[in-house]
């Protein structure tokens, strides 16, 4: 039996997720843009989840578009709001961001426009109030993680919401919830976030589906042209089956989010709790704030040593961003936690579902205890 | 004659090789094995000596171009030229000079020329000059003004050779030169992940060396893909050196030892002293009798003429290095020419970046190196990594 604590990469879909596909991929595999019955019936479905995916951040399903992913939801966000702007674009960024958002802002620099890095405060969340307002070009955009792919550092949106409010108010706010959706309360219209970008697969959905939730899509310039699906502004024909079972995926998720917090936050001590009482050496990465279910943590030996040794044993961890592709590049956000490149080498990621257990997490400890011992000197 | 059917045939022309008095059949015969054992996937290609060269008869399906780039990586081919045989007196030569000019002319461009006439069979009614101006006002006559006769500069040269038949081409490629593979023994190649050992390999290949190598992992400190990307590169590597055993050495627990009994500062030249040392036991059970790593002169810390003393001292075979005076870039260039730069620049550690000194000594003395050292047991860690040893063959083949 293997035990799976990379949910921050993948949350495998529970059975019940995955019986409901079968299901409605047996019934509802069909063109919702088809004018016969059965095409009828697959748009009725999507109605029918688009309306509850929606409630789940209290958004409208107007405002909800469907992508391939999370890393197309940002794309979208970020390209098709930044550049078409009639004068000289200017996007912040947190020291902190995902590679998704990263990637595409410099290639938004490449292309003219003007980028901004909002420092990361000793949580590792970005602190808006050290971006210089008085001088230079008003920002387009700001753009922030909700919550750190790597250390589960939770920002405040309410304060980028104020500082924009009091500073920029013509300036939009872009959320990457990738991490964060599933996972924390979130309610669109009541904030004035204007864009929350999701990946479906994090929340336990079946692979392949993320949403841009947004307020000004009518300025969003689309990324993929065809037959005009989804108003134009994401061409391709709706998989409704799969948005069937992702609607399915979120709502469970929604319902039990206090549970799971609860349960992430009793995991999470249970490690700290063994590791301490086998005096295994370790050093928590993941600031006090931050969500409990994924936790950086560091040991005497380096991050990826150990994930290869966990997984031998069938104990499966994540070694900081698993969509980084095995490439070894400074860390931002552990490096704005003061954490030394290293440190960072030595750090792992460990992200918890709603069906890890305490006995998975001593399996974990005791495992974590042997390697050390064996592979810790280096 | 089944050279007779097949239209396409390439010349191979060998150079060093005739310098070699009596070994030269030696030599030739090594040649024309490794041409057959590399133009293999190709199926029904023929290798024939043909006097001071050799022919390679290439059937209608199979494609000259591919096996003229087939050939560019056997060592001891100085170059190469795609021919035609003239089945049938000097009329079929001219038509046949004038199909060949018809297709490079196509292109509109004009061209001056001459022909380069060899008569071997000196019972051929006319003379090489004969042959050269009648076969050039031929050529004058069909194509001008495209083309034009300049015999000091030509943009090209149309070659006759007469002998029991006639032969005609244009093209002369450039093989790689260097000594058949196999001709000058065998050697054990130190192989990493890096960019350098298989240039190293390369390098000694064109000599004539026979290569085997062996290669150190540090599981779990480095990935099973480290040992994926070091196959790869060696099976790249068989393209020009042939299949190639490939040693991998389990050196997981005796690194552990070194890095908990040695001072850090040595650990990187205690590590290469125990693999060379591995390495030339090793071999004693194998043909080879030298060692061959990708060290460059002050490349990196362990690199310098100190720390080279310091590794080679621990074994007395020879240890090429043929890349101590190259220049990185000049290495790099070379990588991608072999085709093993992509793969070597694979984003993955290998022991060499997992346990490094983090201070290196530059200029370690020998006894220093010795100092470092006396907490271990040399013998017994030799052993140990002997008998933690699985061999596996790379092959040709497995580049298809």
């Amino acid at each position: 039996m293997s035990i799976y604590l990379d949910h921050a990469a993948t949350s495998p879909p529970t059975k019940n997720v995955l019986d409901y596909y079968r299901d409605v991929l047996s019934q509802f595999a069909y063109n919702p843009s088809s004018m016969h019955g059965a095409g009828k019936k697959a748009r009725a479905l999507i109605d029918e989840s688009l309306d509850s995916i929606a409630s789940c951040f209290g958004a409208t399903p107007e405002q909800v578009i469907v992508t391939s992913g999370g890393t197309e939801a940002i794309n979208m966000a970020l390209k098709g709001y930044v550049t078409p702007r009639r004068f000289t674009p200017h996007l912040l960024i947190s020291a902190g961001e995902h590679k998704a958002v990263t990637a595409v802002a410099n290639l938004l620099k490449a292309d003219g426009v003007k980028v901004t890095i909002i420092p990361l405060d000793r949580h590792g969340c970005p602190d808006i109030s050290k971006v210089e307002q008085t001088k230079g070009l008003p920002p387009t955009m700001i753009s922030v993680i909700g919550v750190s792919n790597e250390t589960g550092a939770a920002t405040d949106i309410e304060s980028i919401v104020a500082w924009r409010n009091e500073h920029v108010p013509h300036a939009v706010i872009h959320v990457d919830a990738v991490q964060a959706a599933g996972k924390q309360a979130i309610d669109f219209s009541g904030s004035d976030v204007d864009f929350l970008s999701l990946s479906a697969h994090k929340w336990g959905a079946p692979m392949g589906l993320g949403f841009l939730v947004a307020k000004k899509h009518t300025l969003l310039t689309p990324l993929i042209s065809g037959a005009g699906q989804q108003g134009g502004l994401r061409s391709g024909s709706e998989n409704a089956p799969l948005i069937a079972a992702t609607a399915l995926a979120l709502t469970a998720a929604i319902d039990s989010l206090d549970k799971n917090k609860e349960t992430a936050g009793r995991l999470k001590e249970t490690l700290v709790d063994v590791l301490t009482e086998k005096n295994v050496p370790f050093d928590l990465v993941s600031p006090d704030s931050a969500l409990p279910h994924i936790v950086a943590i560091s040991f005497p030996l380096m991050g990826e040593t150990l994930v290869r040794v966990l997984s031998d044993q069938g104990i499966y961890i994540g070694r900081g961003a698993a969509c980084s592709g095995g490439k070894q590049s400074e860390n931002m956000a552990l490096s704005a936690l003061g954490i030394a490149s290293d440190q960072s080498r030595r750090t792992v990621r460990i992200s918890f579902g709603p069906e890890n257990n305490e006995a998975e997490i001593e399996a974990l400890a005791t495992a974590i205890e042997a390697a050390v011992r064996q592979y810790g000197t280096v | 004659m089944d050279k007779k059917q097949q239209k396409n045939l390439v010349l191979v022309r060998v150079g060093e090789i005739m310098l070699k008095g009596m070994n030269r059949y030696k030599f030739e015969n090594r040649l024309i094995a490794n041409m057959r054992h590399r133009l293999r996937p190709f199926g029904k290609v023929s290798v024939e000596k043909d006097q001071s060269r050799i022919l390679v008869g290439v059937p209608d399906d199979v494609s000259v171009d591919e096996v003229i780039a087939a050939l560019k990586d056997v060592f001891g081919i100085v170059s190469l030229s795609p021919l035609t045989v003239i089945e049938g007196g000097f009329d079929a030569l001219k038509e046949t000079a004038i199909e060949s000019l018809s297709t490079l002319l196509e292109d509109g461009k004009p061209r001056t020329f001459k022909v380069e006439t060899k008569r071997v069979d000196k019972t051929f009614p006319l003379g090489s000059y004969e042959v050269s101006a009648e076969l050039g006002s031929v050529l004058v006559d069909r194509f001008a003004p495209l083309l034009s006769v300049d015999v000091h500069d030509p943009d090209l040269i149309v070659r006759v050779e007469i002998r029991n038949r006639i032969y005609f081409y244009r093209e002369i490629v450039p093989g790689p030169r260097g000594l058949p593979v196999g001709m000058s023994g065998s050697g054990m190649l130190l192989l990493s992940g890096g960019i350098d050992s298989p240039v190293a390999g390369y390098m000694m290949a064109s000599r004539g060396m026979q290569l085997e190598s062996i290669y150190f992992h540090t599981y779990p400190y480095t990935g099973d893909e480290v040992l994926e990307k070091v196959r790869d590169l060696g099976r790249i590597m068989t393209r020009f050196s042939g299949d190639m055993m490939l040693h991998i050495v389990d050196f997981t627990s005796i690194q552990l030892e070194l890095s908990q009994k040695c001072p850090n500062d040595m650990l990187t030249i205690v590590m290469r002293r125990m693999m060379m040392r591995i390495a030339e036991r090793f071999m004693e059970g194998t043909r080879s009798k030298s060692l061959i790593t990708g060290e460059s002169l002050g490349q990196v810390a362990s690199q310098t003429q100190e720390a080279l003393l310091a590794t080679g001292s621990v074994v007395s075979c020879p240890v090429f290095r043929p890349l101590i005076g190259i220049d990185k870039d000049d290495t790099v260039r070379m990588a991608r020419a072999i085709g093993t730069f992509e793969t070597s620049i694979l984003p993955y550690a290998d022991c060499c970046t997992v346990f490094v000194s983090r201070h290196p000594k530059t200029h370690p003395s020998l006894e220093a190196a010795a100092d470092a050292e006396k907490a271990l047991d040399i013998e017994a860690l030799t052993l140990k990594g002997l008998e933690h040893i699985t061999s596996e063959r790379l092959s040709l083949r497995d580049n298809m």
